[in-house]
């Protein structure tokens, strides 16, 4: 009973609601809703003449309707309103899209610049850079080029002039007394002056830390005599090294006499090997 | 169904002196039918077809111009020129979804372009 009557109840109210105005059909209604989410959406700024076409085209489309709700017309025309909304919410979408691209791509070219720029100077870095390793490379082989070539010449000067041996206490080079004093003094021979001459420029040209000066001598004749004459000896050398231009504070001249002989002092071979002077080189 | 059919019978002599009213009336929209013809081109050239969309709205168009022009032979002007502006809003509507896309993918290709360059210049 209940259900009947509410059910007569429902029929009676929505028959009252048709007569009232007639039942909105669902194409205006789509119409409607169309223009609606255009309304709200971006076309209102971006696509305003569009929507404005797709108003008029519902205001027709209303028109038709309160006109006569039922006529093929009504449903043309709510068609046409629905597309025409939709037309302005894509135009619209579109503009957006197109404001977006011309933004980034202003953004971009920004970018671009700024990307070309850093690449520009990330390259210049790097060339100088490299610039600069070259120039290293190249002035220390220079450097030791000269420097092979001033070693290999002092060397070759050394070995003319006399013996060179790398010994514990330093480079020791060993020049003949004959070739350098006279017997029993202490006065240089011409010869002499220019062999000394080459040793100097060679140590000059290779470096040295200090030079030890040591006069030797054979065992003929006093011990002490020997001792002095050595001393001279080294103290002449000394002398004639300084005049070629080495640093005197660091060569110091020692007489060592006989005291140390490299040879037989039975034979005149032996002898004449004692007699010598000894450059005792720390090298720099 | 049988309702309609009947109420069509009983309406055809009515329909066809509206026809022939609409004859006297309204010219065959021929202007219409080209105007339409023309912006279903514009939307086949800018690749509407290629959007399930656009495609859609496309083939409305071209439909509604079908039956337009079966209704011009009927010398249903009027009627026909009615679908004519169905097929032409359709028309244009395909081509603004085409632009809409060509937009759409070409703003998001560039903003991936920025992306990248973006990581390079890190």
């Amino acid at each position: 009973m209940r259900v009947r009557s509410s059910v007569t109840l429902t029929g009676l109210a929505l028959s009252l609601v048709a007569c009232g105005s007639p039942p909105i059909s669902p194409e205006l209604r789509t119409a409607r809703d169309a223009y609606a989410a255009a309304k709200e959406s971006v076309a209102a700024d971006l696509a305003p003449a569009e929507l404005d076409n797709a108003r008029q085209a519902l205001e027709k489309a209303e028109e038709t309707f309160r006109k006569d709700h039922k006529s093929p017309e009504m449903l043309d025309d709510a068609y046409l309103a629905e597309r025409a909304a939709q037309l302005a919410l894509v135009v619209g979408l579109t503009e957006q899209e197109r404001r977006e691209m011309k933004a980034n791509a202003q953004r971009m070219e920004k970018l671009e610049k700024k990307l070309a720029n850093m690449t520009k100077e990330e390259l210049a870095a790097a060339k100088a850079a490299l610039e600069t390793k070259k120039r290293e490379l190249a002035e220390q082989q220079a450097k030791l080029n000269s420097m092979e070539g001033k070693l290999s010449a002092a060397v070759a000067s050394l070995k003319e002039a006399g013996n060179v041996k790398e010994e514990s206490r330093g480079v020791v080079i060993t020049l003949s007394g004959s070739v350098l004093f006279a017997t029993g003094k202490d006065t240089l021979l011409p010869i002499a002056r220019e062999k000394i001459g080459e040793v100097a420029k060679a140590l000059k040209d290779q470096g040295y830390k200090s030079i030890i000066v040591e006069g030797h001598t054979d065992s003929r004749g006093s011990e002490t005599n020997n001792r002095s004459l050595s001393m001279q000896r080294a103290e002449s050398v000394r002398s004639l090294l300084i005049e070629n231009g080495l640093e005197g504070s660091k060569i110091s001249a020692v007489g060592v006499g006989e005291s140390r002989p490299v040879a037989d002092n039975n034979t005149p071979d032996g002898r004449a090997n004692n007699r010598r002077v000894e450059l005792v080189v720390t090298p720099e | 169904m049988a309702e309609v059919i009947g109420w069509g019978r009983l309406a055809a002599p009515l329909l066809l002196g509206l026809g022939m009213l609409a004859c006297g009336g309204v010219k065959a929209p021929q202007t219409e039918m080209a105007t339409a013809q023309s912006a279903v081109r514009a939307a086949e050239v800018g690749g509407a077809e290629e959007i399930p969309k656009g495609k859609l709205h496309l083939k409305y168009a071209r439909e509604a111009i079908q039956r337009a022009a079966s209704l011009m032979e009927e010398k249903k002007n009027e009627e026909a020129q009615r679908t004519l502006a169905r097929a032409q809003i359709d028309a244009e509507y395909a081509v603004a979804i085409a632009e809409y896309e060509t937009a759409r993918l070409e703003a998001a290709a560039l903003l991936e372009k920025i992306e990248e360059m973006k990581g390079a210049a890190k």
